[in-house]
């Protein structure tokens, strides 16, 4: 089972901060959730995934503050060692060289754990803070989006993993015969390339898509995404959702299916009284989506592996709820069955080879 | 508050010699990973530094269609560096790198106020306009913006994002567990911003930062970035290399400063500085030489072609550098170019010469000898008013950043020129610079 969790302000409700004893607006905490995430021998942390509750800039809602997910994979990386560190990034606010810059720097500094969530903000979200964003229909937006990320593909393969030299006897810091220009010259963008930063540890950065259901957007962009972050409610939805995926990756084909990770925020208590107490206490404060669990951390360690073995998943993104008490139960529930200590403690693997996504030749 | 010298560091993969990473301290397999970032970070921090400096490229560096074999490269993105180095140390500031002509105001303000708020209050932005032309092809832009446009659009941009930075009141968050109410949209404003190059609407998406706003480095001595620094910048990084040049640049933006209702004493002027140092004067000579030797050739003649904007690939290595062509050719020279032309034309110097001056210290200040000279140095510029204190440039790191906080640093605590503690908390406390009152 891969797992992943994904890290909020005080938490993913969006009442979390009025039931949280955190101080109210504590930076550093992002930081130390991934900290914990680590200790607990998840896959990855990820950075930035929008809050359901975000409506606009500056209307007062705790759920309206957003953080740079790339400085908070800096600050993360240099507080771990191990775990894998994914940012959202929509790429209808980004160039590709950026972004393709950014990855490989991240994966360089972080000796192979760089993972990128790419998805659409959507331009409602956008039209008010970057005026330039054209106005894309669903089709072309999408359609961009796969030129996006076959440019960023291609960015990482202009240089070859032995174009890095830099040996010092012969004063030769890399191989200009391995190193080409790209010429990408398409319907959206034209870059020239090559990249000013050597190929990423890990080939590519792991690509994830944040899929919010538009399937114009997943359909364009399905070959080129290792790992679909998914949202579909229901299990039989998602059990559905996958096997039509996997016949369409039939083994003959050259790549292989992307992971379906499916993003859940429990709600949990050391009893089920105690969980049903605090799902009741949050719904009061605010009235978010219905939650994926309630119960006891055992109860959600046998949920998640029901999903996983009724094939609904690869995997989960797990939401803590409210960070100063969910955090601690989430870990509790993963500890003694589906991480036990033992769990690759003294691992100097990729984020690719943590989750068994090949890497791209 | 007395006056005190400022250091920052500029850190580079292997070191800022450009054979620095040959050296044979240098652990090369691990220049591109975080530890030796950090290992440069907590020994400027040892030494009581201001600042942690990271520089921005947004094209391969080519001589004539292929990647530069030679040098080392220097494209790691600064705010991963700068972001991971905020979570390893507690002091010292770390400014990062990024252009106004490929991004935007929205995202840029975001990330600052992020990297401020992660850091506490440490953080500042070296605003550049990028003069790569190669940078363009690499955005999907017909061409590369001409410099009065490019400087048109850093000025608007910044301007986007002080607006979005003072969009929260310092007091705008509220916390009220009973009401519900997390903060004071009342307080907030959004910034409605519409200009010629950008059109902004909302508010920032998070806090006033800590120091107001991340403090604004400038680098650049053209004359439209003359202008842009007085007008916005707080710190300035040059490459003045004479103590007069330093002077008359000093003068030249703090009387424009005014004009933009800035005071001129708001301001920190940081030369870049390769120190070279030895116990005695002759080991610090042998250690220059033993890294010039290091230079590829070929590295010295590619960058003397890059900053001439003139083809010397073909000439002879020890052929006179053909000054008279070269000014001829009307290229638009900066002033580090001009004072390069006439050093060769004064000493009658080789190609092979220039080449190796310009790639030695990449034109920044150099100066060899032992730490007491160094601190000389370092006392003049700073007593003749030619600089605030220096970015500091090691040829190689991190043994020769370790000497300079070893060795030098505490002759310059000695004479009293330079602090003994870190008195503040934030990159604004460090440099005694005023935290911006929201407008």
């Amino acid at each position: 089972m891969r797992l992943m969790l994904s890290v909020a302000h005080h938490g993913w409700h969006s009442a979390a901060w009025r039931v949280s004893d955190a101080p109210l607006f504590h930076p550093r905490s992002l930081v130390d959730v991934a900290i914990r995430a680590e200790q607990a021998n998840f896959d990855a942390v990820i950075f930035g995934m929008p809050h359901p509750r975000f409506k606009t800039p500056g209307d007062g809602t705790a759920a309206s503050v957003r953080f740079d997910a790339l400085t908070l994979l800096g600050a993360a990386m240099s507080a771990t060692t191990r775990i894998g560190l994914c940012g959202y990034w929509p790429l209808d606010v980004a160039e590709p060289f950026h972004v393709a810059r950014v990855m490989a720097s991240l994966d360089h500094l972080s000796s192979g754990r760089a993972g990128w969530v790419t998805g659409l903000a959507g331009r409602e979200n956008l039209l008010a803070d970057y005026a330039y964003v054209a106005l894309l229909a669903d089709a072309e937006a999408a359609e961009r989006a796969a030129e996006f990320i076959s440019v960023v593909r291609g960015l990482c393969d202009s240089w070859d993993d032995e174009a890095y030299v830099a040996d010092q006897a012969s004063g030769q810091f890399v191989d200009p015969d391995r190193v080409r220009p790209i010429m990408h010259n398409g319907s959206y963008f034209t870059v020239r390339g090559p990249l000013n930063v050597p190929r990423p540890i890990q080939g590519h950065p792991v690509i994830m898509l944040h899929d919010r259901g538009a399937g114009a957007l997943r359909e364009a962009v399905l070959p080129l995404v290792d790992v679909l972050l998914c949202d579909l409610s229901s299990r039989e939805e998602m059990v559905q959702f996958r096997a039509d995926l996997q016949a369409r990756f039939s083994p003959s084909k050259l790549s292989s299916s992307p992971l379906i990770i499916k993003s859940a925020m429990p709600i949990l208590g050391r009893s089920e009284r105690e969980a049903l107490r605090r799902a009741d206490e949050l719904a009061a404060l605010g009235s978010d989506p219905p939650s994926f669990f309630v119960g006891t951390p055992a109860g959600l360690a046998e949920e998640l592996s029901h999903w996983l073995e009724s094939g609904a998943c690869d995997g989960f993104d797990l939401r803590p709820a409210v960070n100063t008490c969910d955090l601690d139960l989430i870990m509790e529930a993963i500890a003694p069955s589906l991480r036990p200590a033992s769990f690759g403690s003294d691992r100097h693997s990729t984020l690719r080879q943590d989750l068994r996504i090949a890497r791209p030749a | 508050m007395t006056k005190t010298l400022h250091f920052g560091l500029f850190v580079y993969p292997g070191g800022h010699h450009l054979a620095g990473w040959r050296h044979p301290s240098v652990a090369v397999n691990g220049i591109l990973g975080i530890e030796y970032y950090k290992r440069a970070a907590v020994s400027a921090e040892r030494g009581l530094f201001d600042l942690y400096f990271v520089g921005d490229m947004l094209a391969a560096r080519e001589r004539e269609g292929r990647l530069v074999a030679e040098g080392a490269l220097n494209n790691i993105d600064s705010i991963s560096i700068d972001s991971a180095i905020a979570t390893a140390t507690r002091h010292i500031g770390v400014v990062a790198t990024l252009s106004t002509t490929y991004n935007e105001p929205y995202a840029i303000a975001e990330r600052f106020a992020s990297l401020d708020h992660l850091s506490g209050g440490r953080a500042g932005w070296n605003i550049v306009t990028t003069a790569n032309d190669d940078a363009a092809l690499n955005f999907s832009r017909k061409g590369h913006m001409e410099k009065t446009l490019r400087y048109q659009r850093a000025k608007e941009f910044v301007d986007v994002c002080t607006k979005l930075w003072d969009s929260w009141a310092d007091d705008a968050l509220v916390g009220d567990h009973g009401s519900g109410r997390f903060a004071d949209a009342r307080k907030i404003r959004p910034v409605d911003h519409v200009g010629e190059f950008f059109s902004v609407k909302n508010s920032l998406t998070l806090p006033r930062p800590p120091q107001g706003w991340p403090v604004l480095v400038q680098a650049g001595g053209s004359p439209a970035g003359i202008d842009f620094a007085a007008s916005v910048a707080e710190v300035i990084f040059t490459a003045q290399t004479k103590l007069e040049e330093a002077l008359a640049f000093r003068q030249s933006v703090q009387t424009r400063m005014p004009k933009y209702g800035r005071d001129p004493e708001s301001l920190r002027i940081l030369p870049g500085l390769m120190p070279i140092i030895g116990d005695t004067e002759k080991s610090a000579l042998r250690k220059e030489e033993e890294l010039n030797e290091l230079l590829h050739p070929a590295v010295g003649v590619w960058m003397l072609s890059e900053q001439l904007k003139f083809r010397l690939y073909d000439f002879p290595a020890d052929a006179k550098l053909p000054t008279s062509d070269i000014r001829a050719s009307g290229k638009d020279f900066t002033p580090r170019v001009i004072s390069l032309l006439d050093r060769a034309d004064a000493e009658n110097l080789s190609i092979r010469q220039c080449g190796q001056l310009v790639a030695a210290t990449r034109s920044h200040g150099s100066i060899v000898g032992t730490p007491e000279k160094i601190a000389d140095h370092i006392a003049s510029w700073f007593e003749a008013g030619a600089a605030d204190g220096f970015n500091v440039m090691p040829p190689y790191f991190p043994s020769e950043l370790d000497v300079f906080v070893d060795h030098v640093i505490p002759i310059l605590q000695r004479r009293g020129l330079f602090r003994t503690a870190y008195e503040g908390t934030t990159l604004r406390d460090h440099l005694g610079l005023a935290r911006p009152i929201r407008s």
